[in-house]
């Protein structure tokens, strides 16, 4: 077997990630125990500030708080909607490619940024839709934008990010759902059970790994995110990604690395399990 | 296969080509939506330079950039207290006076002279502030507001900054106002402040450049007695424009900004007025002060074109062109004098300068300080201050 | 009273396995399928059509629909910051894929030829990027550029950005081919080095032409992902060297140019537009070779 020769192109993609992703994990590993301005060393000093500061400041939780309850529920109407999206275009009879193209990847093409920031004008009590709808006698009044409760759920928040991440469940739930063995659903339905028992014993079950994964993929990127909570946040809301965004502005890489990290440890426990699930990793795109 | 490849080659070439000039580049560090980008092109094109624009929202953003280091910008922007606080700890070079032809002490307005001569009061080897920092555009602090909503422009003249910090009375309104906030922690904090001493909560007019553990919490205080609709820095003019907010803390001159912009087409100060007939600015009898200046940077390399930039936007001219479209006050008299006698047949801009609080020095009823720069400890005390308040 | 709720069920389930019930039920449900699905994807793009309307609208401002106009599509280039940064996400985003698609096949080799437990390994190590939090890559290479500042104190800007973005679309680039490999047989491979093919040849005539397609997907997700990219580009610019994420973000509060509203959809047409040339094409190309095919066989 030649091929198992080749091997060795691994190497310079080895070196790039070890610089690229080992370095500056060392590098913030250190930092949450230094206090230092930036990564100037010369005036550092060894510190547990950043340590302390991680369990006692009301901020923090708080911040913790929105971004889970708002990632969450992102997720879990992401999940509600993108499975049967998925189901679907997985049993039509449609050029599937062509619509999973139209799902995920041209909406990409549109900038997320303004297409959030389209959202923001939406839900705004005076927007572009209201003045259209105005001017053909219609009158339409959604004041979700501002609206804000003390859980720490916006509800702006959250449509924000499910239109931006809905596809990232849509695809690995389709991914699966298309590789299921028809014969199987057959074999199923021969057996007895109605469609109802075969879709809750054989395919839901067989579609667990593009679940696991579309629901990382959601959730990661919705409670870490930055932009969307600022722009569609209102101002009112800290998000675990503002504060990260707001220390590293304010040249405090100490406690910056440290919220970091806690991300990067939520980020492990989720390869961890999409290993688990998915170990040639077909699910991801 | 092979076409798309060389359309591929090409489009890159070009692109490539288009992205490189071995022209000199000048970066500038500036406030959003704070230039005439027209003129910028004029200069580029009268000196045969590139100017690169970057963009930030407050004092506080310049102040990072410019200590990251990762763009050594040739021009920054700041607002008075960080150029002092930048210049105390070493990160900007003086000026060279002699290299700029269009300088003249006595080309500032009166007003801004209060303002320059607060700053550099302990640091005696500063002899002339004009060696630090060239003013660029100066103003003060006030409130926008919806002028649609009935009763509101007496509740605010009432008020005061109370409008702002206080929940309204129930009731007064035919529904809860929707007020905005700046959301720059060190103007907060002194506008917060402001109140505090209006109300008697604390004892001391000079509060608002005093930092200790006994005003965060009185600002704390004054912040948690009502709830923000938004806070938000340059958004908030827009917002109270749309009519999604009625009442924010803002820059008078984001209020002309606004004005500006809504009038661009309009014919006759009827029209404007017209226009502009749904909004409204308020300046509280003692508000804040600032001037923003054009300051060198150390990590400068480009020195000399630096001077030129600053020399090029302080002719008279040039400054008039420019505060056409950023709708702050110009610091040049002769540039003021242009404006108010609508030299230029620039009817809306006349009417802008003699109606409304356009020109601080004119108007005599109230009291506006500069700020003082915080120590980095205290900065990030007063903006821990604000994240808590939100996190309520 | 259960005796009763159960005869009561039953004729209920009898009721809908009646053939005509059972068939006006069936036409229901997939009428509230399709409609759902209809929904879901206007959902996904009325904000893209609400940057379209805006792109029409004469008025700067946001609420306000005042004329139909073109004129904002001439707009584009003239706004200096804008077109600048224009240029600059294309020229990343094109330099970035196609150095990542090269590196990309290379290395998607490489991973395919290793034994099961490392291929694993490497697949997983892949998965970081991608995985990953924005803001934590983000931050990650700008301390690691940080620290490359030492020796080369201008690396900001358009170097650490092209790096950042190769970054990024290395592991999506890497994940279409993989599959691909592994459907190809590796005896064809063997087969080319037995009739004395040198092992670059033999890549290049061999295998690159059974997984392009996946190289296709690869390029396509790749570019996708760099032309769309906010937070690593964010933290990892300098030297004014902005991308059209970074202006939007840092004009988003202000009255930004609605030419940028005229951007975006001209782009998303222009980028269907290719797809479906391609596309088009491709399948001109197969019914061909598939005539061609058959003739032989005539």
């Amino acid at each position: 077997m030649n091929i198992k020769k080749l091997g060795r192109l691994v190497v310079p993609y080895l070196i790039w990630m070890c610089v690229l992703v080992g370095l500056p994990l060392i590098i913030m590993v250190v930092l949450t125990f230094l206090k230092s301005n930036a990564l100037d060393l010369s005036t550092a000093e060894f510190s547990f500030d950043s340590w302390r500061l991680l369990f006692s400041d009301l901020t923090v939780r708080t911040a913790l708080k929105n971004s889970v309850v708002n990632a969450g529920i992102a997720t879990i109407i992401c999940f509600i909607i993108g499975y049967p999206v998925a189901y679907i275009v997985a049993n039509s009879n449609f050029s599937n490619k062509l619509i999973i193209l139209v799902l995920t990847v041209i909406p990409m093409w549109s900038n997320s940024l303004l297409r959030n920031n389209a959202i923001a004008n939406l839900l705004s009590e005076r927007s572009i839709v209201n003045d259209v709808l105005n001017n053909i006698g219609l009158s339409f009044i959604w004041p979700i934008r501002g609206v804000f409760y003390d859980s720490g759920f916006s509800p702006a928040v959250v449509i924000g990010l499910v239109l931006t991440y809905l596809p990232f469940m849509i695809l690995p739930i389709y991914t699966v759902l298309e590789k299921i063995d028809k014969s199987l659903l057959e074999a199923s339905m021969d057996l007895g059970a109605n469609k109802v028992k075969t879709f809750f014993r054989v395919t839901f079950p067989l579609s667990i790994k593009g679940v696991t994964t579309g629901i990382i993929m959601v959730f990661l990127p919705s409670f870490s995110g930055f932009a969307i909570p600022k722009i569609l946040g209102s101002g009112n809301l800290v998000f675990i990604g503002t504060l990260i965004d707001s220390r590293f502005m304010n040249r405090n890489y100490n406690f910056g690395s440290l919220l970091s990290l806690v991300i990067l440890l939520i980020i492990f426990g989720s390869m961890a399990l999409i290993f688990k699930v998915d170990k040639e990793g077909e699910t991801l795109i | 296969m092979k076409k798309i490849y060389l359309l591929l080659g090409v489009v890159l070439t070009s692109l490539a080509l288009i992205a490189c000039t071995s022209k000199p580049k000048l970066y500038v560090l500036n406030w959003g939506e704070y230039i005439n980008e027209d003129l910028v092109e004029q200069f580029e094109n009268e000196y045969g330079v590139k100017v690169v624009l970057s963009y930030a929202d407050s004092s506080e953003a310049m102040e990072q950039k410019v200590k990251e280091g990762t763009t050594k910008f040739d021009i920054v922007i700041p607002s008075d207290y960080m150029i002092e606080k930048l210049w105390d700890e070493g990160y900007l070079q003086a000026i060279d006076l002699s290299k700029l032809s269009n300088f003249d002490h006595s080309a500032f307005v009166p007003g801004l002279n209060g303002i320059m001569s607060m700053m550099f009061q302990d640091n005696p080897e500063v002899t002339n502030a004009y060696t630090v920092s060239m003013p660029y555009f100066w103003g003060v602090f006030g409130l926008m507001y919806n002028r649609q909503l009935s009763g509101l422009e007496a509740y605010i003249e009432a008020n005061q900054w109370g409008a702002v910090f206080e929940q309204e009375p129930a009731n007064l309104f035919t529904r809860p106002l929707k007020v905005g906030m700046y959301d720059a922690s060190r103007l907060t904090y002194s506008a917060s402040l402001i109140y505090a001493n209006d109300k008697g909560l604390v004892d001391d007019q000079t509060a608002l450049n005093k930092f200790s553990t006994v005003y965060l919490q009185t600002s704390e205080q004054v912040l948690s007695q009502r709830s923000y609709t938004l806070w938000a820095t340059d958004m908030l003019k827009k917002d109270v424009e749309a009519g999604n907010l009625d009442l924010a803390f803002v820059y008078v001159g984001d209020f002309f900004d606004t004005y500006l912009i809504l009038t661009e087409n309009a014919k006759t100060t009827e029209e404007a007025t017209q226009l502009t007939s749904h909004i409204g600015i308020f300046v509280p009898d003692t508000t804040i002060a600032f001037y923003d200046g054009m300051v060198i940077p150390a990590a400068s390399r480009n020195v000399d074109l630096a001077h030129t930039f600053i020399n090029y936007f302080l002719d008279p001219e040039i400054a008039y062109e420019n505060s056409g479209i950023v709708g702050y006050t110009t610091v040049l008299t002769e540039t003021a004098e242009m404006i108010k006698n609508a030299t230029k047949g620039d009817v809306i801009r006349s009417v802008m300068a003699s109606d409304y609080p356009y020109d601080p020095s004119t108007i005599q009823d109230f009291t506006a300080i500069p700020l003082i720069a915080f120590s980095n400890a205290d900065t990030d005390s007063v903006a821990a201050m604000i994240n808590t308040v939100k996190s309520k | 009273m259960s005796s009763k709720v159960l005869s009561l069920s039953r004729k209920i389930v009898l009721f809908f396995r009646r053939p005509k019930v059972e068939k006006t039920l069936k036409i229901t449900i997939s009428i509230i399928k399709w409609v759902f699905f209809v929904f879901i994807i206007f959902l996904l793009y009325l904000p893209i059509f609400i940057i379209a309307v805006q792109s029409f609208n004469n008025s700067q401002l946001m609420y306000d629909f005042t004329e139909f106009t073109f004129k904002w599509y001439g707009m584009i280039f003239q706004e200096r910051a804008l077109r600048q940064a224009i240029m600059n996400s294309l020229l990343i985003a094109s330099l970035a894929t196609l150095i990542s698609t090269v590196l990309g096949t290379i290395f998607s080799i490489g991973i395919h030829s290793l034994t099961k437990k490392r291929r694993q390994k490497m697949v997983l190590l892949n998965q970081v990027p991608i995985l990953n939090a924005d803001i934590v890559t983000g931050i990650s290479l700008m301390l690691v550029f940080k620290v490359f500042m030492y020796i080369f104190p201008d690396i900001f800007g358009f170097t650490t950005m092209l790096l950042a973005h190769i970054f990024f679309c290395l592991p999506y680039v890497i994940l279409s081919i993989l599959p691909k490999l592994s459907e190809l047989d590796d005896n064809l491979y063997d087969a080319a080095l037995d009739l004395y093919c040198k092992p670059a040849t033999g890549i290049l005539k061999v295998i690159i032409p059974a997984i392009s397609s996946g190289i296709f997907t690869g390029m396509l997700m790749a570019f996708t992902m760099s032309i769309d990219d906010f937070v690593i580009s964010y933290f990892n610019t300098g030297q004014g060297f902005d991308n059209v994420s970074i202006w939007i973000y840092a004009s988003i509060g202000r009255q930004m140019s609605p030419a940028v509203y005229a951007y975006n959809t001209a782009f998303s047409f222009l980028m269907i537009a290719l797809l479906i040339v391609i596309s088009v094409r491709s399948s001109l190309k197969k019914r061909k070779n598939l005539i061609r095919f058959s003739q032989n066989k005539i």
